[in-house]
Order: C-alpha cells, then structure tokens, then sequence
C-alpha cells in the first residue's frame, strides 16, 4: 500500500475515533465498559506478597483511610458468618483481577462500605 | 512527509477538550507502590560456545511502579502512572562471547539496565481515557493475545527477550536480528485515547515523530482478539505495519492461541506465532512455535516448552526449553536454552 493512502487510512480512522468521542460528549453516553486488565506478562494476576488478610496492599496509602477508621464495625458487631465471607472474598479477588475499573467492581466496593456502615450502626 | 501531517496532529486536543470537561475537585486520592522482581538461570548453547547464566528474565522484567487516581466529580477518575525497569544482567543482552566470561559483578552480557516504561498522567469517565506522556502506543500489546499462563517465559516476543544477542553459531546473526513479534510501535511518548463499544475496546495514539497507531480488541467469556495498524513515520525505521492475534482457552483449561504480523520495511518481513496451551489448577503448561521470514538473511523459527506454577499468592516459579533456527545462512547453528526462573510481585 502507499504511503500516502496509509496515512490516509490512519488519518480517517483516528479522526472516528475522536468525532465518536465528541459524539458521545454531547449526548453524555457510556459508551461501555473500558477493558483494561494488564497482561499477565507484565502483571502477575492477583495480590502480591505484602498484601494483607483482604488482598490489598500494605504499600496503598488512601485519602480514605481515615474515614473507613472512623466507620469500622466495632468488636462484637454484626457480621457475615464465615462461609459468606469466603464466597465474598473469592469474588473479590476475581473481580479485582478481571478488572480493577470495572462497574461491577466499583458497586461491589460500594456494597462492602455499605456492610462496614451496617456494621457501625 | 510532516507536510502531510501538518495540522492533523493537533485535532485531537481540542476535541479531547471538548470530550472530556473537567471536573472541579477531588474526592479521594490513593497511591499505591508495586513492581516485582524477575530472575532465571539459563543453560545456553549456541552450538559455538555455552554456559550458564544468571540474568533478570527480559520477558517480563524487575520494575517497580507507583500509581496514583483520585476519584472526580461527574464520575470521573484522574491518575498518574510511574513505572522503572531495573535489571541485572537483561536476559535479551546475554552474548555468546560473554559465556566464557565469570560475570564478575553481574555485569555478564548485558550488564545493569535501567528504563523507564511509563511515565504519564490520564483522565477516565464514561466516554473513555485520555492519557499523555510515556507509555504504551495504541497498537502496543495487539501481538500478543494469549491465555495460556505461560507467558512469563513464553510469549510471542520470547526469542529476543530471552536470547535476542545471542549468535546462531559462527553466522553473525543474532536472534533478536533475525527475529520479532511486530508488536506495534512499543512503549513511547505519546497522547491516546481508549474508549469501549459493548466489549469492544477502541484505542489511537500520536507519538513522536508523527508514530500512529490504532487498535481494535475484544475480551469476553473464553475469547481475546486484538488488532492493530500503526505507522512509525519519521521515526525508528520509518515503517508501517499491522497485527492480528488471537487467543480462546475452553472451560478445562485447554487454550489456542495464534499471533500474525509484520511490516513493510525492506522485504516485508512477517511473523507467524501458534500455541497450544493448558492449565490445570495451580499449573499452566505450554507448546508454541514461530517463524519470522524476510527480516535478516534467512528465516529463522523457534519452538518452546513451558511450564508454570504459582506457588503462593504473588510468587511464580517456571521451567522452559527453547530451540532457535535459523535457514539458509552460512555457520550458522540452532541457539538452545533450558531456563528456569521465579518472578514475586510485591
């Protein structure tokens, strides 16, 4: 192929790209779900050896840290038996490493404050 | 050639601007610190000259990254991404000559190695990503679907990660001379954009020296299928080229995965990549063979076997025999390695 008509070809096809993206602004539409799972050449799936009980990070520093202090169920409080726990957590982890930025991810962190706000009343 | 381009690679500014408002304030910043570390023992013999290594697997090597996002109004997400590569001895630098050697303070073959991989800024909402600075080029990655698990020691790129300098016997050619995965344009300085349609994801990037790339992928249930176009224009080797891959595992285990792709630099070099892959509990083993044709005198092919277990949670431990040939070129000889190696993510 020319050149010139393979800068053509790339020209129109990045110019959809963009008028797609512009398009969507205006109408404020999702337009679906971004896949960004890492490679598993380049990330190892799953948590790494500092992680804790939960799967997260001893090296995470949050903004939110504070807060989820404050809300933590108190000793004695309420909880998931110990079975239900399990099947949360293996979704957790699944969840996490299918796609840290996915919807179903997000709504499934919102639901475990939900449990800790639960937990604190 | 920038006359062509002239006025075109400032269009997506303003209408990323557009697309993407910005939002006032932060609600939540997080940061997090991680990387791994990546080493292997090799036994190599170029049928010249062998010995055993010790080197950091290039496949996928020693990093450490820190990656900060804080959640916007209006749903939006905003972040940073720093990532360093630090190797000891790169597996892709170790010579034949260097085999003779003692390797005296790990500085074997290739030495210490320092890189930086990425180095950018995004903005996430509804209508996509925004990202600026250095970083994977859209068409980066679009070789290389594959669900096998073994791609910590064998991927479509293996030959001259793990053995790319070092020489078919007496030919004066190297692997990584001979061989590549035409895997896009690489990590670069750029601005791209991703955005998804159902499960399809779509992504463009500007580079350097007028690089372009663009992509299509697909992942869902059992399936990955990428494809990508890109034009290095006055950059690297001026070259423009395409990649399709492919990769389906079924529900015991058992994974397919296919690679093709090339470029129109002089003789129109291609690479042709098949495996077969299964995994079964913590265990991922894998069968692949490949053949770059037309990049250096001679066409030169591989074949691997693999095998990975995950030993704890963020540890792997692998074991893999790898041959590489080459056709049609005076002294040479097959270059093979028995590897074994760990990688521990932190």
């Amino acid at each position: 192929m020319p050149e010139g008509r393979n800068i053509a070809v790339f020209k129109l096809l990045l110019l959809g790209l963009l008028v797609l993206a512009g398009g969507a602004s205006c109408s404020s539409a999702n337009l679906g779900h971004l896949d960004e799972t890492p490679s598993e050449r380049d990330d190892m799936p799953g948590p790494g050896i500092f992680a804790d009980q939960n799967g997260e990070s001893v090296l995470t520093w949050s903004s939110d840290n504070e807060q989820a202090k404050s809300t933590a169920a108190e000793p004695g409080s309420p909880t998931l038996d110990e079975r239900a726990e399990f099947e949360q957590f293996k979704k957790w982890r699944r969840l996490k490493a299918e796609g840290e930025a996915s919807a179903e991810y997000r709504e499934f962190l919102q639901w475990l404050k939900f449990q800790e706000f639960k937990a604190a009343q | 050639m920038k006359n062509k381009l002239a006025g075109f690679k400032y269009l997506p500014l303003p209408i990323l601007a557009a697309a993407l408002p910005l939002p006032a304030s932060a609600d939540a910043v997080e940061f997090s610190i991680s990387g791994q570390v990546s080493r292997l023992i090799m036994d190599v013999d170029n049928g010249q000259e062998s010995g055993l290594v010790h080197a950091d697997n290039s496949v996928s090597g020693t990093r450490w990254r820190i990656a900060g996002k804080g959640q916007l109004d209006k749903g939006m997400t905003a972040g940073l991404l720093y990532e360093n590569q630090l190797q000891s001895n790169p597996s892709s630098g170790v010579t034949a000559a260097s085999l003779d050697s003692d390797g005296g303070g790990g500085n074997l073959g290739g030495g210490d190695q320092f890189s930086v991989r990425f180095a950018n800024v995004w903005l996430k909402g509804d209508i996509g990503k925004v990202t600026l600075g250095q970083g994977s080029g859209a068409a980066d990655g679009i070789a290389e679907a594959d669900q096998s698990g073994t791609t910590v020691i064998q991927y479509v790129g293996s030959s001259a990660d793990l053995l790319g300098s070092m020489e078919y016997g007496t030919s004066g050619v190297t692997v990584a001379q001979a061989r590549s995965s035409y895997d896009g344009l690489g990590r670069n300085d750029n601005v791209r954009y991703d955005a998804a349609l159902g499960d399809i994801s779509v992504a463009g990037s500007l580079g350097n020296g007028d690089k372009i790339e663009i992509s299509v992928t697909y992942n869902k249930d059992n399936l990955q299928l990428r494809a990508g176009l890109w034009d290095a224009n006055d950059s690297g080797n001026e070259a423009s080229g395409h990649a399709i891959s492919a990769s389906w595992i079924n529900d015991s285990g058992l994974s397919l995965t296919g690679s093709l792709a090339g470029d129109d630099s002089d003789g129109n070099p291609n690479n042709i990549y098949f495996k077969v892959g299964y995994r079964k509990g913590d265990s991922a083993y894998g069968f692949d063979w490949s053949e770059t044709r037309d990049r250096a005198a001679g066409d030169a092919s591989s074949f691997s076997l693999a095998w990975v277990l995950d030993v704890m949670q963020g540890i792997q431990t692998y074991a893999s025999y790898r041959v590489e040939s080459l056709d049609d070129v005076p002294g040479e000889d097959n270059v093979s390695a028995l590897v074994g190696g760990a990688r521990v993510k932190f």
